[in-house]
């Protein structure tokens, strides 16, 4: 498999045609997908996978769709092809969870591997950038997808302060293994969206300070050094619930469902 | 004693007023076996029916021994009823689905007799009868004259006083008119007061006194005259 | 006095009786199935108020457990379009399939269930969305900290999915088990395949008992279907959150029916209300027909036995007791036509509810005494007027001639 960047669109078809006769595992074992994704981490760079069943119209146009969207964003992305039913690229296939999803379909896979987005069919350029994430939106959304609690730990320098309660709750039994640390400069530009998402005011920010966010991404809160072990394990607890409609079956005693008993 | 003193009963009928019975003075001692004749329509019912304490006069006092019985509420003069009068009737009245025996358990068990002394009392009398062997058998399944002697029973099972008697000849054959006089008059050597009304003269023969009904009047002349003759008899 | 005379006339006690007896029988049983059916329709609505059905356009609903069963098919790919869309209070989907088949000489349902594993990746989706496109998810946004226990086989009863299912592993329901006398760890030929069995599933009375489940491409493979499914189902995490995907389903899967048990329950829920007011009408027509006709029989015994009553009370019976045998004969006839009315609402009820209703009626004590109860009362009631005139006869009646 060949990157592609600005390819006339009539040549586009053959290409994805020597795309499938071309589709044996390189050298070494990896897929060509996986060498693709390898060299990509390498490059830090986001990879845009365009993953088909045939070669069509819609194929052809999502994978211009892509090339023209990713074309602002210069060397950060490169954009590739793959057919979701090529027995070579089956695990990968099967790690992306999407071999029975709606084709063609675009991947966007962050350097360190996280899943920044999935578009069916068309993607714009809005989106694109949106899937282009900063550095520690993309860290979190790694630790996340791998069922993570994850503490955002601001700093404005080098070092990274925990917070103590933060550090007394990565002992509890119940979150040992469940919790990871991501550092996030509050002076770099390329964070902005990131704190302005998790509607952080950085000026107010004194002292060791985290933000904690859990799968599959919602905020559940902010901690300085003054809060307790006990109060951020009550917060992870709390963001278990629901909401506050009191039929929420998530606001009772976690119990399972009686079986249903209707007869036939 | 029964006494009668000025009464009078009316009906309205169609805005017409029918004197139905009236009697100035009557004295029935106890003991005494009285009999009212007169024809149909002539008053007897009425008259059975004021000393029986059923029917209000409309005016004047009736007098059993000191009281005056329509001055007492009617449950009281119910009770008076089971206690110390027994009743005859012409078509024997008795209940067509209870027993024989069930049926002159009736007064018994309006006394509040107990149900083991009811039935051994009935039982008893029944027997008496000759209808030991017919217990449990009801009135459909009984002749006439078996049913008279059963409605016999019953008159005189509570032991009563006064014996009330509406024509208790009148459907029965000379035997069994027989068996019935017989026992009035066994009742009377008893020293119950017995007042028959009958238009049989056989059975009014066997009554110590006869006084006539016509028109809802007892003969005046027949009481002056009696009582003329034995005064006793008419004032106690 | 009063029993005596009821043995002596029985197809009059019946006659008299008989009104108050079909209006009870009625009463009692549109009660017992109206208030199980309601309990049924709680039930289900409590259990699966937050689950939401995509099913084919063509396909009628009368069972949500029978939802599946509708003949027509819907591209698997919805479920990866349910994900992808990133819809606040999607909790589980879980997509079915099925086939006809043949397990040991019984012919079965075979049915096809993704497990949960597969699709943890999809799930994870919803990181991207949350990340990507954040002021698109207002509302219900519940962390998921734990996973409901799914290994178990039985976790298809209780949360409707299962967690891990290999291609070639079966769970069976608890009929087909038994009647195939087949239990955990026997290997089976379905379809031409073979399978290990993984589990039986406990009885739940409902069509699951009759199924055999298998990983969903197994079965699609198996009977050459393709990447097609019978039903999504879309558990919510509440009512309001299922309430709010409704539409958003509706309008993501245009080419679908998107239905709530709320949706498949309304049948039943207007039924219930249905029978709930006929219960109140048969509760109007038993006051008015039975009780006037009790009514009128009492007095027509009355006028019929005037004699009698005339003859009691020269023997001695006060006016009070006159009014109590006719107030005794209807308290024994209320009773017994309210308890044999009962009896026959109770049986009609048990027997005809499943097949009525799609439920089991059980004895409700409470409705039962409460109904015998108002039977007995409105013989009384309906008594009162005909015993007192029969208390207030005149006594001279005795001496009436025939």
């Amino acid at each position: 498999m060949k990157n592609h960047t600005l390819l006339p669109l009539c040549l586009l078809g053959t290409c994805l045609a020597f795309g499938n006769i071309a589709s044996a595992q390189q050298p070494g074992g990896l897929s060509p997908l996986q060498t693709t994704l390898n060299e990509s981490t390498e490059a830090g760079k986001f990879t845009f996978i365009v993953f088909h069943r045939d070669s069509g119209e819609s194929t052809r146009s999502l994978h211009q769709q892509a090339q023209a969207g990713t074309a602002p964003h210069g060397e950060r992305a490169i954009v590739t092809t793959a057919r979701v039913d090529d027995p070579a690229e089956r695990s990968l296939v099967e790690k992306f969870g999407i071999s029975r999803a709606p084709m063609p379909m675009a991947v966007v896979v962050a350097p360190n591997g996280a899943v920044t987005g999935l578009f069916p069919r068309t993607i714009s350029e809005e989106q694109i950038a949106a899937a282009i994430v900063p550095p520690t939106m993309m860290r979190c959304m790694k630790e996340l997808q791998a069922q993570k609690l994850v503490f955002v730990c601001l700093t404005r320098t080098d070092q990274v302060e925990v917070p103590q309660g933060v550090q007394a709750v990565q002992q509890f039994p119940q979150f040992k293994d469940r919790i990871a640390l991501v550092g996030m400069r509050l002076d770099d530009p390329a964070e902005a969206r990131f704190y302005q998402q998790m509607k952080l005011d950085p000026r107010q920010i004194k002292g060791p300070h985290a933000v904690l966010i859990a799968p599959p991404g919602v905020l559940v809160g902010q901690f300085d050094s003054q809060a307790a072990a006990e109060q951020i394990a009550a917060a992870i607890h709390q963001a278990g619930k629901c909401c506050e409609d009191a039929n929420c079956k998530h606001n009772h005693a976690p119990q399972t469902t009686r079986p249903a008993t209707s007869p036939r | 004693m029964i006494r009668l003193e000025n009464v009078v009963k009316y009906y309205s009928r169609r805005g017409e007023t029918v004197t139905a019975f009236k009697c100035e003075q009557l004295r029935i001692e106890p003991g005494e076996y009285v009999a009212i004749v007169g024809p149909s329509g002539s008053g007897k019912t009425t008259m059975l029916s004021l000393l029986g304490g059923m029917l209000s006069p409309s005016a004047g006092k009736v007098w059993l021994d000191d009281t005056s019985i329509y001055d007492l509420p009617a449950a009281d003069r119910s009770a008076l009823r089971s206690q110390r009068m027994g009743f005859v009737f012409q078509t024997f009245n008795l209940v067509p689905y209870l027993t024989a025996l069930q049926n002159v358990q009736i007064p018994l068990c309006l006394l509040g007799q107990s149900a083991a002394d009811q039935e051994r009392r009935a039982a008893e009398l029944l027997g008496r009868f000759g209808l030991g062997d017919r217990l449990h058998h009801r009135p459909s399944e009984l002749s006439v004259g078996q049913q008279q002697r059963v409605a016999l029973a019953r008159t005189l099972v509570n032991d009563p006083r006064i014996i009330l008697a509406d024509e208790p000849t009148g459907n029965l054959d000379p035997a069994s008119r027989e068996v019935v006089l017989d026992a009035f008059d066994a009742a009377h050597r008893e020293g119950r007061t017995i007042v028959m009304v009958t238009h049989d003269p056989v059975a009014a023969s066997r009554a110590s006194r006869s006084l006539t009904l016509r028109e809802g009047e007892l003969s005046a002349a027949d009481g002056e005259q009696e009582a003329n003759e034995s005064p006793q008899r008419l004032s106690a | 006095m009063i029993w005596q005379e009821l043995r002596s006339r029985p197809w009059a006690v019946l006659s008299n009786s008989l009104a108050i007896l079909l209006g009870v029988a009625a009463l009692v049983a549109i009660r017992h199935i109206t208030v199980h059916s309601e309990q049924e329709v709680s039930q289900q609505l409590a259990q699966l108020g937050a689950n939401i059905l995509v099913l084919p356009q063509e396909a009628t609903l009368q069972d949500y457990y029978a939802a599946d069963q509708n003949g027509g098919t819907i591209p698997e790919e919805h479920v990866s379009e349910i994900y992808l869309a990133g819809l606040t209070g999607v909790e589980q989907v879980s997509a079915r399939l099925n086939v006809p088949a043949n397990l040991g000489g019984h012919d079965v349902t075979f049915t096809g269930i993704l497990p949960q594993s597969e699709l943890e990746a999809q799930t994870s989706w919803q990181t991207t969305t949350l990340f990507t496109a954040p002021k698109d998810h207002e509302g219900c946004t519940k962390a998921k900290l734990s996973t409901a226990n799914l290994e178990s086989p039985e976790s298809l009863v209780t949360h409707r999915a299962i967690q891990n299912l290999k291609a070639n592993e079966l769970v069976l329901g608890a009929d087909v088990a038994e009647r195939a006398a087949f239990s955990a760890g026997d290997t089976v030929e379905l379809l031409g395949r073979s399978f290990t069995i993984l589990g039986v599933l406990p009885a739940t009375g409902t069509v699951d008992d009759s199924r055999v489940f298998a990983h969903l491409h197994t079965v699609q493979d198996a009977s050459g279907s393709g990447p097609v499914c019978n039903a999504i189902e879309v558990i919510g995490c509440c009512e309001d959150a299922a309430g709010d995907l409704v539409p958003k389903l509706r309008k993501l899967l245009p080419s679908t029916k998107v239905v709530t048990i709320s949706q498949v329950v309304q049948t039943q829920v207007g039924v219930n209300r249905l029978m709930a007011n006929t219960s109140w009408f048969v509760l109007v027509v038993l006051v008015v027909v039975g009780g006037v006709s009790l009514a009128g029989a009492i007095a027509a015994n009355v006028r019929e036995r005037r004699r009698e009553i005339g003859t009691l009370m020269a023997l001695g019976a006060t006016p009070r007791f006159v009014q109590r045998l006719f107030l005794g004969k209807a308290l024994i006839l209320g009773l017994t036509a309210g308890t044999l009315g009962c009896v026959i609402g109770l049986v009609t009820a048990i027997l005809a509810g499943p097949s009525w209703a799609g439920v089991t009626v059980f004895v409700l004590p409470a409705t039962s005494f409460i109904a015998v109860l108002m039977a007995t009362a409105l013989a009384i009631v309906s008594a009162w007027w005909p015993a007192r005139h029969a208390a207030a006869l005149d006594p001279c009646l005795c001496f009436q001639e025939v």
